[in-house]
């Protein structure tokens, strides 16, 4: 019945098929998605592979610095910017929010937008002469493809700095794999994972925001203290940000004598929350929940539609977001939660930053994701321009100056630690109006929540058990 | 092997998705009863193992498993009569259930009424899979192909879906007749009136499926084209309107299944490949083709799940597949499945 012309045809369709399987497994950053690349990232791989070929070392680990290759002698003759964030899967809201933040970040040194999509770069931007190339790629939350993402950046666009990831994990995944490449340095967008730089830091890993833990100070003390909360229940994501925004909320209340009931631990991306909701014990004083982007919004509604609210709930940062919150509508409102943004913060940074972001991308206002991304983008800027755009020795001085950066950002002063990691204002708020409205700002929050160091890293990184809580 | 299929048909063309409702009709019968026996018995086991665990909270728990069993079949009763009829295995379900409920979306922000939007979400759907049909056509017979396109095609809709709504998850408002909740008896807990619905709409679905496939000439035509085809269109019936109606229908209940499961879950990016596994596992369980395997199917997995997530959630997706697995082991076809002719 076969004829060989479909036999032929067959076997084309088997290689085809692996093909496409090939190119949707490593190329599910984008590239296949979007026929029309940016000129930019053409031109920049195009570069890269000259480079490439000239030093016959495509190998990361042992390839000589691009940036060497790139200095003809005196100084740097370009940078490459590479972004990463979540342009597909569950967060592919939040990604085209932090692109946002890296562009205005750009716009602010001389950029144009090339146009108005996610993936359409900046060009023109420069540093002290030096010309600055934005690369954008994008993963779907998972650590594998932002690791590809990256190593794509690096290798073929020959990234010099890296701003991104958006995920907890993601972050961890793409330290490891920054560590070995000591001329590229990243400068991290918002993932949250405590151990990004609190444990086992890499030295050319930046942090100029938060982590999951910060991002919860105060909130353990305030349900003791002003809510009179003794016993609560959490229900969060089952990995690592989670961990850190339920270990911070307990370390917390726990200090103070309060209990927790259940530690309920949901997979990420669960749709139907009402099994686990069937799970929280009916006499605690309140619930704790830990989400982001679309989870967040299905387990309130879930939770308003089963219990009624009966037993109050207290917000983790993400769940509450701004990017979020419209969504959440009027469920939303009342909940208490600490974070990085608030929106009456009464700075003048961030009035000026919330029209800046009005008037380039209509519409859009300040959240934790737009926010972190440009104040990632404009450190890393404002460190070049101290070093006069010269990363030609490996970027170490680019990485000393980027290391003392001290700013008032549009949410409040940061400096960096001895590891790298931003000292920060979080805000106790409360949702009012489809808006955060602060409660108390808690200045100057540190990786270590304000507790002695040695003691806080000892306690281990925060788990589905730990802290233990009596 | 398919000549023995077509003899053992009865006369009246009572076959193929017929086996699922009245087995007494195959050869294979004690084995059946005794497999489908040894399932009951295993999945109400597990549940009253569960139940006295949880106690009071065991009815909600039952009522999660069956909301999500209503939302599975929905969607896998299309799937499964797709590839009972075209064999094909159409991976652009899940995007057509997501745009179905995002055209719902749409609408119900113009109409602001919830059965309007879920018939335009709906009709949409069932549009978009007569189209995916009229190319699937051409390539009739090359069954990788078939496949690389719908796969193709559940790119190019997801794609399409994040461009025009955006990757910001949203939902539907319920119906007001089916806002708010009731309480349960027994447990301090409410329930949702409209989750209550989906249930009672997925029994409405399986009611009108079997009635249609059982008595009317349309449905005698499905079922004596997944017979055999070739014979049916020699009868002078067009096979090919016959599959285009399938398609349709499998499309429209997607959209219905869109509209719902983007009221009592929501709308996001990513939804499109979570239910597509669903809705997989669901046909896979309960046997290639069959609408009443589909049923059992979806009971069985929603309610496992349900309960699964209830005391092991880190445990729950692997006790999702363990029970295809175990089913796959008892049944290398599903539940209710036929072997199917391996066409060349």
């Amino acid at each position: 019945m076969r004829t060989p012309k479909r036999r032929a045809l067959g076997r084309l369709l088997a290689v085809l098929t692996a093909a496409t399987l090939f190119a949707a497994g490593c190329g599910d950053n984008g590239d296949s998605a979007d026929p029309a690349e940016e000129p930019a990232a053409t031109a920049a791989s195009q570069d890269a592979a000259e480079t490439t070929e000239a030093d016959e070392a495509p190998e990361p680990d042992s390839e000589p610095e691009p940036t060497e290759t790139d200095a003809e002698g005196s100084g740097t003759d370009r940078i490459v910017i590479g972004a990463i964030s979540t342009l597909d899967g569950p967060f592919a809201a939040l990604g085209d929010f932090s692109m946002h933040g890296v562009k205005l970040a750009l716009l602010e040194y001389g950029g144009t937008l090339e146009g108005t999509a996610t993936r359409d770069g900046v060009t023109g931007a420069s540093v002290a002469g030096v010309p600055i190339e934005l690369v954008i790629e994008g993963s779907d939350a998972t650590p594998d493809v932002a690791v590809e993402a990256t190593r794509k950046m690096v290798e073929q666009d020959g990234a010099n700095i890296i701003v991104g990831p958006l995920s907890g994990d993601e972050g961890l995944a793409l330290k490891d794999y920054i560590r070995e490449l000591p001329h590229v340095t990243l400068v991290n967008g918002t993932s949250a994972s405590q151990d990004l730089t609190l444990r086992d830091p890499a030295a050319n890993v930046f942090r100029f925001g938060g982590d999951g833990a910060m991002w919860t100070f105060g909130v353990g003390t305030y349900a003791y203290e002003e809510l009179g909360h003794r016993r609560i229940a959490t229900v969060a994501e089952d990995y690592s940000y989670p961990y850190d925004q339920v270990g911070a909320v307990l370390t917390e209340f726990c200090a103070l004598g309060g209990s927790v009931a259940e530690r309920i631990w949901v997979p990420l991306g669960t749709q139907d929350y009402s099994s686990f909701i069937a799970q929280i014990p009916s006499d605690v004083d309140a619930v704790f929940f830990a989400m982001g982007g679309t989870d967040a919004i299905n387990f309130v509604k879930q939770y308003d539609e089963f219990t009624g609210q009966s037993i109050p709930l207290i917000a983790g940062p993400t769940a509450v977001d701004q990017s979020v919150l419209s969504e959440l509508g009027s469920r939303a409102e009342g909940l208490i939660s600490s974070g990085p943004v608030v929106d009456d913060a009464g700075l003048a940074e961030f009035d000026a930053f919330a029209e800046y972001l009005d008037s380039v991308f209509p519409g859009q206002t300040p959240n934790i994701f737009n926010v972190y991304y440009y104040v990632a983008t404009k450190s890393a800027l404002q460190a070049l321009e101290e070093v006069g755009g010269d990363i030609s020795d490996g970027s170490l001085a680019f990485q000393a100056a980027l290391a003392q950066q001290s700013w008032v950002t549009p949410i409040g002063p940061v400096t960096l630690d001895d590891n790298r990691q931003a000292v920060v204002d979080m805000y106790l708020r409360r949702v009012e109006s489809g808006a955060q409205r602060t409660i108390e700002t808690l200045p100057k929050v540190n990786a270590t929540l304000g507790f002695d160091r040695d003691e806080y890293v000892v306690q281990g990184s925060f788990s589905r058990e730990n802290p233990s809580c009596g | 092997m398919r000549a023995a299929t077509r003899h053992r048909s009865k006369p009246n063309g009572r076959a193929g998705t017929t086996q699922a409702q009245r087995p007494s009709g195959r050869r294979p019968t004690a084995e059946k009863r005794l497999v489908a026996g040894a399932v009951a018995a295993a999945l109400v086991i597990y549940i009253a193992y569960e139940s006295i665990q949880i106690g009071d909270r065991s009815l909600l728990v039952l009522l999660n498993g069956l909301t999500a069993a209503g939302l599975y079949f929905l969607l896998a009763s299309g799937f499964t009569l797709v590839f009972g009829l075209v064999r094909v295995t159409n991976l652009a379900h899940g995007g057509i259930y997501l745009i179905g409920g995002y055209i719902s979306l749409t609408a119900q922000r113009t109409t602001g009424n919830w059965l309007v939007s879920a018939t335009a979400g709906a009709v949409f759907a069932a549009a978009l899979s007569i189209a995916l049909y009229a190319v699937l056509r051409r390539l009739r017979g090359d069954g990788l192909r078939e496949t690389m396109f719908t796969l193709g095609a559940a790119i190019v809709i997801a794609d399409q879906v994040l461009a025009r709504w955006g990757g910001v998850p949203s939902d539907l408002d319920p119906p007001s007749l089916f806002n708010g909740s009731v309480g349960l008896p027994g447990s301090d807990l409410l329930y949702p009136k409209f989750r209550l619905a989906v249930v009672g709409l997925a029994v409405v679905v399986g009611l009108s499926l079997w009635a249609v496939m059982h008595r009317t000439r349309f449905g005698t035509t499905i079922r004596a084209s997944v017979d055999d085809r070739d014979m049916v269109s020699i009868l002078g019936i067009r096979v090919e309107l016959v599959f285009a109606a399938a398609f349709a229908i499998a499309g429209g209940l997607a959209g219905i299944a869109g509209a719902a499961g983007g009221t009592y879950l929501s709308l996001a990016q990513g939804e499109d490949n979570r239910v597509l596994l669903a809705s997989l596992i669901v046909v896979i369980a309960g046997g290639l083709g069959s609408i009443g395997g589909a049923a059992a199917a979806a009971v069985i997995v929603g309610l496992v799940e349900a309960f699964a997530q209830t005391h092991h959630p880190i445990l729950s997706v692997l006790m999702t597949f363990g029970t295809l697995v175990a089913i796959l082991a008892l049944r290398p076809h599903g539940l209710f499945g036929r072997r199917t002719d391996a066409r060349s």
